[in-house]
Formats: C-alpha cells, structure tokens, sequence
C-alpha cells in the first residue's frame, strides 16, 4: 500500500505537468487576441505590445516558462480580461463555491443514492424496487440542465421557495447542490443495488443471520461495507464529472464558481484564467483520486492481504 | 508494469449463443429500440423537410403555442417547433453517433494495439489511459473545439466544421473506456488455446486480429459503443446549452433547451419551447441507456443482477453462486496489479 | 459504524457551510441594482465599459460631472472654471471642502499625478488620447514611446542605465506639458486649440483624480521604462475615495457594496446611505430577482422578453408601441420601464477596400452601390417588428439634435426604386455577376436576427444573393478590425458632445476605421471642422447629402431601456448616461 501510494505521488507532478503542457498547446492555438475589447474601441497595436511585454507574453516560449515557474511558485497568473484580479485571487474566491457545491452535492448523492440502492435490494419487486430503478434511470439519462432548469421554474419562480439563484445565503445552496447531485445518486443507486443484490445471498451473511444478528445490523453493518465498494471506486470519476457538470449549474442558477469563470475564460481568449483553471481542476481530481485509493485500501481488509 | 499472467475474462465466447434471444427477452429494451427507431427514422426521413423549415422566419407569428397548423408551435422568431426539434434531433443523434464511432475506432485501435504488443508498451499505453482519465475532460473538450474549429471552417464551411468539430472533440475524450475493455478482451483471448493454433500455423499478427480477435470483441464493443452514444449526446447538449456548442442558427437539442429556458418566466410563459426539446431529449437518452443495459445483460449477464432469477421468479441458487464467484475472481485479479477494481466490476480501474 | 457516519456527515456539513461563506447574514442595502455586464476593471485611467464607469462615477469625482437629467457638464470637485478669453485655457478651483475618504484634501497635485498616469504609455489607456488636446501631450507620449522601443531593443544589460537616463528626463518633459499646478487648490490646463466640449470631457471617467499616497506603493517601473501601475490599487483597502460613495467591498463577479462617504464636499444631498451592485450574468435571473424585490433596479433590459415588457408599459418613446404585436389601446400595466434615447447608432459596414476578402472586385469601393444598398433597407420596419425595443430608425450617422448646434442633415430613407437606378448607373444591371452579400456579425443579442431580415430586404429589392455569418465575438472583433468580411455589423457610442466623435472614424489613419474608407477629401474637411471652435462654426458646404452616403449605411439608433422601482431622487450617486 506505501509504495503504491507512493508512486502516485511521484506521478502526480508529472500528471500535472503533462495536462499544463496539453493545455499550453491548445490554449495558444486559439485563436482570438486576449487583449481585444469587445465591443467599442479597437485596440492599438501599441497599447497591445505594452501589455504583452507588461505580462511575459511577447512570445508563446516565455510565456510557457514564465507561467509554468509561476506555478511552481503557486502564482497563477494574472486575468488578462479582468485586470484588476490575478487568477489566484479569482480561484480563491470561487473555487470554495464550486467545492461547496460539489462536495454537497456529492454527499446528498452518496447518503440518498446508498440509501435507496440499499432499500431497493433488500425489499427487491416491491414498489421501493422501481422506484429506485426510476430515479436511477431518470438521474442518468435527463441531463441536468432539465432537472435544473424544471426545479428553477417550480420551486422559484412559480412557488417562490427559493431564490431564483445567486450565491451567499443557505437557501441558495439547495436547488443547484440538488440538481447537481441528482446523476450521481442516480448511478450511485444503481451500483449500490448491484453490489447488495449480489452479498446479500452470501455465505458470510448467511453465518451473521444463525448467529442470530437483526436483519438491519446485517445489512448495515456487514454488507453495505462490502457493497460500499464499487461505490468508492465510482467517487473518483464522479469527482471529476461534479467539478465538470457543475458548469452547468453554475450558469443556469448564477453561481459564481470556477467553471464559470472557465467557459467565460475560454470565450474571452483568456490565456492565464483558462490555464489556471485547467490545472487547479487537474490538480484536484489527481488528489481526489489518491484519497479515494487510501480509502479503499483502508476499507477493503482483503486488499491488504492481497497486495504486497 | 509488466505483466504475465493475464486479466481475467470478461466475456466468454460460449455465450454467444444466447445473446439475441436475452436480449429479446428484456422487454424494456426492445421496446427501447423501436422507440429508438422511429426517433431516427422521423429524424432521417424529414430532413428534406425539416432543413428548410427549421430557417423559416415568420416574426409575426412569434412564440404561438401548438396548434394543429403548428403541432409543436414557433419559437422566439416564429420558426416552426417541429422543424427545429427534428433538425435538431439529426444533428444531436449525428454528433452522438459519430463522436462514438470515433471513440470505438480510436479505443478499439489502442486497446488491442496494447493487448497484442503486451510488456513495456502495453504498461506505458495504459499509463497514458489512466492520466487521461484523471483529466477533467470538458475542458478539454472546449479547448479542442476552440483551437481548431477556425482552421475546419476554411475546409467545410462554418456550419458544417462547428458540428464537425464538435464530434471530433468529444470522440477524442471519450474513448478510454473501450481502450480498457478491449485490451482486457484482447490480453485474455490472447491466451486461449485457438489463437495460440493460428500463430502457430503462421498466420501474421493482423491476421489474428482480423480473423480471429475483431470477432469475438464484437460484443463488448457494441455494448460501450451503445452506451457510449448517450454520454456523447449529453456532452454535446451541456456544451450547446453553455453557448459554446452548436452555434445557432442550428438547432440541436442542447441549443433549443437553452432557448425555451428563457421562455420561461412571468411575463410571457412559452412551455413549449422547453418542453419539447427536453422530452425529446431524455427519451432518446433514457432509451438509448436501456438499450446498453440490455445489451449488456445479453452480452454478460452477471452485470445485471437479474441473471439470477428464473423466468418464474425464483433465484437460480446455483448460477447465483457462479456469477459471485466469478466477480470475486475478477476483484481479486486486479489487486494483484495494484490496481482497483472499477465501478463496473469488470476490469481494473 | 453509525458514529463514524454521523461524524463524517457532521463535519462535511460544517465544512460546506464554511466554505459557502453563509455563515453570516448581511442585511440588504438600501438601494440594490444590477449593472449590465461584469466589472472589467476599476481603474479609472483604464476603462472604456459602460458599467466600470458607471460605478468609477460613484466612487471618484472630477473636476466636473455629469447633471443627472441633462448630462450637462456641471462643476462638481472644482468650483466653475474660468477660461480665457481664447478659449484656450482653463483655470480650476477646487473646493475648500473637497476631502478624500481618510480626510486628507483633495488637491490639484492628485488631478495632475492621475491625468499624468493616464497618458503613460503603461496604463494602457483606450481614451488616452482625449488628453491630445492639451498643449504637448501628444509630443511628451510619442517621446516616452519611441525610448522605451528604444530601449526594448537594447540587450538586458544595458537596459537599466538607459532606462534611468530616459526616467531622469521625463519629469522635466513633463513640465512644458499643458498641465501646471498653481498651489495646492488651483489647476491650470492649457488646451493646443479652443475647444468647445473640453468640460464634458472633464467629467469623463478618464479625467478622475486618485489618491496619489495609495497608489504610489502600486507604482513599478519595468525594465524597458514603462511605468505601470500593480492593479491590486483599485482594491477597496488599497484606496481612497473622493466620491459621493466609498467602495467597502468587491467580490469578484460576484457583488460590490457602496456605502456613503462621510467626508464628501456634498453629503447633505446623498441620500442612500449603502449600495450595492450584483452582477448577474443571464438577463432573464436579473429580471425574475427584480420580480422578486431582491432587486430595485435593472440597468438594462436584455432578454427576449423586453419588447413584451416596454410594450406594457405605454413607454412614451415613439416606434415601441407600433409593432403588429401590440394591442392598441391596451393600458400599461407597468410603471416601471423606462426607456431612454441613447447617443449611439447600430449601423452596417460596408468593406471599402478595392478588393474584397476573397480577391475579387469590390463593388462597394463604389459610393454609388453603397448608397443603393442603403436605400434598399426599410429601417421603420427593422425598428418595428425586429428589434421593437423601441429604437428610432437612424437615417444618419449622428444621432439627430443630439449635439447642441450641430444641425440635422437629411439622409438616405428608403427608396428601393432609385437604389435599382443607382446600381444601374453604377454598371450593375445584371445582379447575378454580383459577389454574394455575406453579412458579418456577432452571436448573441439579436444580430443574427436583424442580419436575416436585412439579408431579406436586400433579396427582395435588389435581387442579389446573400449569406450570414455569425460567430464568436473576438473572432468577429478580428475579422472586422482587418476588413475581412463583406458587410459587417457595428455600433457606436459617442464619448463627448462634438461631431468627431462619430465622424473621426471614418478618418482614414484611424484604428477605428473598420471598413477602411480613404478618402482625401473627407480627411481634409474634417481636419478643418476640428479646428473650428463649435460646430455650428464647421464649413457649410462639405456635408452635402450626397456625402453622407459615402459613409457605411445607418440603421437605427440605439436606446437603453432600464426599470425602475422605489426610484428616491439621489444626488449624483449613479449616472444612468444615456450616452450609451
């Protein structure tokens, strides 16, 4: 278990360097002039070369370097759209609005999905049974913008329970976090059916039952731990797919997160937003995924005993 | 991370006998298809229709809900619903299918490329497999279409290279999936008995692939190809809904959403603008994933947790007993390469 | 198991929580409003958005400013200017009380430092050059930018002692410059020519004083001499403000919250006593907030909705109550949309190059197709039934009696029968030689829209073929900055009361000349009318009406429509500027 941990913390860098350089490549085939307003004055060819001398960017060579020592000091950049703010302080201020909304997200997801997996594979061709295959084929196949857009039409501004969105307030936190969990419940569900369906006829739990645990002890404490697992291996990708699926719900709900200020990064050509977002998302999920490793050699006991 | 043993095997060739009936037999699924069927053909077959329609600017029968002139009513410039919804539907299912048939080509070419060379090359393909998974691939996604749509807009025109680009962009990311199954087929097929005849009756390494391997991958193909076509769609209807998708004024599924979102308000509601597009949208994806999921009780029953049971209901304790063991062994496989299984129990993460 | 679950589930909660910043409750300012647009930037040298001067009006204040129904330039931190008799010289008095918000005096050395920092070659300023009218600016900038290129080709070593001979120099130069401080209260601008809008000019944003001991610390001298400014100064801790309000707070993208400034020189007139600004990226959010109160005010009206909500609200702006949509004689139902004329124009370039794009001819090089292509546009019927936001259509480039003492000139209407006449006598007889009309825009708003139904017109009345391109905005910016279109899109907003506002685009050196028109005549004309003092003093006879149709044609006039409720009358706090 160390030394695999341990060589994917030697990987990790080498990961990042590798999405920095992808990302570099792409980010400078744009094409589009970052410094060019959108509407009103054209910019002048002078003003434009102070500017890039100004940020390191006369040339797409030192540019590369200069970020990428940049990051190795942890200094993003500096928003060529937005020039009153360097990139760090823009993820400081929305990158823990989109890690709120994801990992809320994620945990209704895991305590919802787990929950209806479990009741529909213990009380399994009942009406529980369905509905829990229902939520699990509409969570994956609806897209969340639907889900979103038809909860946003209901609960606030037919009903007017919540605000129509924003960011700031606890209330304003439920509709996105919902509607951003609901794909993930949905195939969380599903998994977790699958992997009760296939303990609950095991040898190990057939023993639990003679000895004469109650059936809630059984299924809680002995089989969910083994059904768990596809769960926590699921959490990886999901990890990735929260941080990416919330661009959506940031724009249909207003929330100002960082994959918002992403997409607007992209269609403004801004060159340090866009990279400084690519790699903090690549970072995050390189880390997710480790964590999720440590967890799932702390849970499963039959790891440690397998691998050397 | 070399390797000598192999991967287990994940579909077994003795089954192939009993895939179309299984499949038949799950009613959901070929209800599924045919739903499936007549979406396309109504797509296809009035696209002589649709494409001129969909452009047909009335301003002043503006946002009119349906009628039976209109059965699905005008959108915000009084262009006929019904047009809009079935060009889009062409070009939704278009980008899916191709941007999967991109995915199965490129997945399918370095899975076995992977599998058959084996050792060192096998390790560092797979390692590159396992980075890219960790990636956050939208913006990826976003990237690619930005940096390259301009220099196909030259080529096709700009239409054509938006939509182009599109499924070149989510093919390019979506195909790790296939990468993984296809090389663990490839690696356990390797070491069966009549590949094993074939090499030694001299026939070359592209022989074996075509002749003997494709075959037999066939089946785990089609089922990730299938389910890979609904993932794509909805890649494809994020982007369009964020702007930078399908630019208008094609319509796509994803683009029609976005407009009927705003139709949406106090002042003047307009519910058929979002509530075509969307059901439209989720029935083609919900049918699309019921038909994966029945392939893939079909191709494999013990993912579907129904293999079990006997047509009367009861639990055939025997193939319960099997269907565990094998899981068991497949999780107990990846361990010993230091991996985790992955979430869909039939390979190594 | 189950502790370990509640603990899990207590502290994820706990950490959501934090990291939601939801822990504290503010209480809703007095006045909220959403600015159309994101702040780009808050430095007041630097900006040319609508919403970042909006909000840079609040906070800063010039030597004069805006009135808040006339947008008549009336004196604000200076007492009324004294001019010399030659109009060429302007002496400004800043009031005793006028105090920055940590009570130090406002004085004309902050002026001088602020429109010294603007013209530097390092701020990057888009509006730099309104500073050109004043007596050797134009000479100081063109010195410090031909050294620091100079310099930028040295090697690094030798860099920094030029760079600190070439700095040695500069504040001599700067002297001879038309801006002197007289005493710490008197300010004295010498202008190269009279000229007759320079107050309005003082009360734009360019022309704001910043607080001279904050932002020094920001000050960095690059290597090749550019001085540029850390622009972390415009952060609220890092400044001071002399406006009605001070900025206390800004979360990016997010919210800017205003609160009244105790040591302003006029705060017995402000009545608000906090602000704040959201920023709210879909036009139809913005509307349901306002719907819901969370908002007292919208400063524009985007969504497809709009018309359906002016129509409603029997806005007394002709063009917006006609459309085919309307109910006549239906009573509004709202109080609360108002809107107002804008100083702007949405209009069509035509690509005066003599070759298109492609290589071929250019048609349009000829005045003669460009005036037919103009007069095949039914504009009423744009303003009508596309746009119906209550635009007026424009039949010249200037806004009309928008600028005191410039007279109305007739334009181009509409009249599809001499543009077939004209095009004919152009050598166009047969249209299906014609290059394809490919018209330019933007995706977004209603450009698409008012292309297809352009391109419809031009079909109809003259017969040609035509296409529509639509893509992404920067792409579009390039593409119409270097002539490579057809027929693109445009609109213009004009910065100050004169003519050349408008005009000097069609300046054949000028950056801003997108469609590349030249014409040594129009050149010359203009050079003279700038030299003229006011414009009813321009020459009479250079804007006959045939001239005008050398211009790209003219759509209609922009207007910006804004809503409004528990509106309380406030001193100067937000400029609605309806120049654009």
């Amino acid at each position: 278990m160390i030394r695999r941990i341990g060589s994917r913390l030697v990987q990790a860098p080498l990961i990042l360097w590798a999405v920095y350089t992808i990302a570099f490549v792409m980010v400078v085939s744009v094409p589009g002039n970052p410094f060019e307003h959108e509407g009103g004055r054209n910019l002048s060819p002078v003003i434009e070369m102070g500017l890039r001398q100004r940020y390191g960017m006369e040339d797409n060579w030192q540019f590369y370097w200069r970020y990428l020592t940049g990051l190795l000091h942890g200094d993003l950049g500096q928003s060529l759209h937005y020039r009153d703010w360097t990139c760090n302080q823009i993820v400081r201020h929305s990158l823990p609005v989109s890690a709120a909304l994801g990992s809320l997200a994620l945990l209704i997801a895991l305590f919802a999905g787990v929950g209806l997996g479990v009741i529909g594979a213990v009380r399994r061709h009942t009406v529980w049974d369905y509905l829990t295959l229902g939520v699990a084929v509409v969570g994956i196949s609806v897209p969340t913008f639907v889900i979103g857009a038809g909860l946003l039409i209901l609960l606030a501004v037919w009903v007017r329970l919540f605000p129509p969105g924003g960011w700031g307030t606890p209330a304003q936190l439920v509709l996105p976090a919902v509607t951003l969990a609901l794909p993930f419940m949905a195939y969380i569900a599903r998994l977790t059916r699958l992997g009760m369906i296939d303990v609950l006829s095991s040898d190990f739990l057939r023993t639990a039952r003679a000895k004469g645990l109650s059936e809630s002890q059984v299924v809680l404490k002995h089989a969910l731990r083994v059904a768990f697992l596809p769960v926590l291996s699921f959490l990886g990708p999901a990890a990735a797919a929260v941080l990416t699926g919330s661009f959506v719900i940031e724009k249909v709900f207003n929330v100002p997160g960082l994959g918002l200020h992403f997409v607007n990064g992209v269609i403004n050509r801004d060159q340090m937003l866009i990279l400084a977002a690519v790699t903090v998302y690549a970072g995050l999920i390189v880390l997710f995924n480790l964590l999720v490793d440590i967890a799932y050699t702390w849970l499963d006991p039959r790891i440690s005993a397998e691998a050397i | 991370m070399t390797r000598t043993a192999t991967t287990p095997a994940l579909y077994d060739v003795a089954h192939e006998a009993r895939r179309w009936p299984a499949f038949r037999r799950n009613s959901l699924a070929v209800a599924s298809l045919v739903f499936l069927a007549a979406i396309v053909a109504a797509c296809v077959l009035a696209a002589a229709w649709s494409i001129p329609a969909s452009n047909d600017q009335h301003l002043d029968d503006a946002r009119t809900p349906p009628t039976w002139l209109q059965p699905l009513g005008t959108d915000k410039l009084g262009r006929p619903l019904w047009a809009r919804c079935l060009l889009g539907g062409l070009i939704s299912l278009g980008v899916g299918l191709a941007a999967a048939t991109i995915s199965v080509i490129i997945g399918t070419g370095w899975g076995a490329l992977a599998g058959l060379a084996g050792g060192r090359v096998d390790a560092i393909m797979m390692r590159l497999v396992d980075i890219l998974y960790g990636l956050p691939y939208i913006l990826l996604v976003i990237l690619i279409k930005f940096a390259f749509e301009r220099r196909l807009e030259g080529v096709f025109g700009a239409a054509a290279a938006n939509v182009i680009i599109l499924f070149l962009a989510i093919g390019a990311v979506s195909w790790l999936t296939m990468a993984r199954v296809v090389r663990g087929q490839v690696l356990s097929l390797k070491a069966q008995p009549f590949v094993e005849a074939a090499r030694a009756a001299g026939v070359s390494g592209a022989g074996i692939f075509w002749r003997h391997l494709l075959p037999n991958l066939i089946g785990p193909i089609l089922v990730y190809a299938t389910l890979t076509v609904p993932q794509a769609m909805l890649q494809e209807s994020f982007l369009s809904f964020l702007g930078i998708g399908i630019h208008p004024p094609l319509p796509s599924w994803g683009n029609l959403a976005a407009d009927g979102l705003e139709a949406i308000n106090n002042v003047q509601s307009a519910w058929w603008l979002i509530v075509f597009p969307c059901t439209l949208l989720s029935a083609t994806l919900l049918s699309l994933n019921f038909i994966g999921d029945g392939l893939r009780d079909a191709f494999d029953p013990s993912q579907s947790g129904y293999s079990d049971t006997r047509p009367d209901g009861r639990r055939n304790r025997l193939r319960a007993c099997r269907l565990r063991a094998r899981r068991a062994k497949v999780i107990r496989e990846c361990y010993r390469y230091h991996h985790r299984p992955d979430s869909l129990g039939i390979g190594c993460a | 198991m189950a502790k370990y679950v509640v603990t899990v589930v207590v502290a994820a909660l706990a950490l959501t929580w934090l990291l939601a910043g939801a822990a504290v409750k503010h209480p809703r300012a007095d006045f909220v409003f959403v600015n159309r647009g994101t702040i780009a930037t808050l430095d007041p040298a630097a900006m040319s958005w609508m919403q970042d001067i909006r909000l840079a009006l609040t906070v800063w204040e010039g030597l004069y400013s805006y009135h808040p129904v006339t947008t008549e330039p009336i004196p604000a931190t200076s007492l009324p200017a004294q001019v010399s008799p030659d109009g060429r010289t302007y002496t400004f008095r800043i009031r005793p009380e006028a105090r920055w918000s940590n009570g130090d005096p406002v004085t004309a050395h902050d002026f001088a430092y602020a429109w010294r920092r603007a013209v530097e070659p390092g701020t990057s300023a888009d509006y730099a050059f309104f500073f050109n009218l004043i007596d050797g600016v134009e000479a100081y900038v063109a010195w410090r930018y031909e050294n620091v290129e100079r310099i930028s080709r040295l090697p690094a070593n030798q860099r920094f002692a030029e760079r600190d001979m070439h700095l040695r120099e500069a504040d001599p130069r700067w002297q001879s410059v038309g801006i002197s401080v007289i005493d710490a209260k008197t300010l004295r601008v010498t202008l190269k020519r009279p000229v007759a809008y320079f107050l309005d000019l003082c009360a734009f944003s360019i022309f704001l004083p910043v607080h001279r001991q904050s932002i020094e610390r920001f000050k960095v001298v690059g290597d090749t001499g550019l001085i540029y400014y850390d622009e972390q100064w415009t952060k609220p801790y890092n400044t001071h403000f002399n406006g009605p309000f001070v900025m206390t707070e800004w979360l990016f993208r997010r919210s800017i919250k205003l609160e009244r400034n105790p040591h302003y020189w006029d705060r017995q007139a402000v009545k608000l006593s906090t602000i704040q600004m959201l920023d709210v990226e879909d036009a139809n959010t913005a509307w349901l907030m306002y719907s819901a109160g969370a908002v007292d005010w919208l400063s524009s009206l985007d969504m497809d909705y709009a018309p359906e909500l002016i129509r409603r609200s029997g806005s007394p702006l002709p063009g917006a109550l006609n459309g085919p949509n309307s109910r006549r004689g239906a009573t509004p139902t709202r109080r609360d949309i108002h809107a107002f004329p804008a100083f702007g124009t949405y209009f069509y370039n035509f690509n005066c190059e003599p070759k298109l794009p492609d290589g071929t001819d250019n048609p349009w090089h000829d005045r003669r197709v460009r005036q037919a292509f103009a007069l095949a546009v039914d504009k009423q019927q744009l303003v009508d039934r596309v746009i119906r936001r209550g635009n007026l259509p424009a039949d010249t480039f200037i806004p009309p009696r928008s600028i005191p003492n410039y007279p109305a000139v007739e334009g181009l209407g509409c009249d599809p029968v001499r543009a077939r006449e004209l095009l004919a006598q152009a050598g166009w007889t047969d249209m299906s030689n014609f290059p394809i009309v490919e018209v330019l825009f933007n995706t977004g708003f209603n450009h698409g829209q008012i292309a297809e139904a352009i391109c419809k017109m031009w079909e109809t009345n003259l017969g040609v073929r035509t296409a529509i391109r639509g893509i992404e905005v920067k792409l579009f910016r390039e593409d119409k900055k270097n002539a490579r279109y057809v027929v693109c899109r445009a609109s213009w907003y004009g910065d100050y009361g004169d003519p050349t506002t408008f005009l000097e685009m069609f300046q054949s050196e000028n950056g801003n000349n997108d469609s590349h028109f030249r014409d040594r005549t129009f050149d010359d004309m203009l050079d003279e009318a700038e030299r003229q003092p006011t414009p009813d003093m321009w020459p009479n006879s250079p804007w006959p009406s045939d001239s005008w149709s050398t211009k790209p044609c003219r759509c209609c006039h922009s207007t910006t429509t804004s809503t409004s409720s528990r509106w309380t009358p406030i001193a100067s706090p937000i400029c609605t500027l309806p120049r654009g």
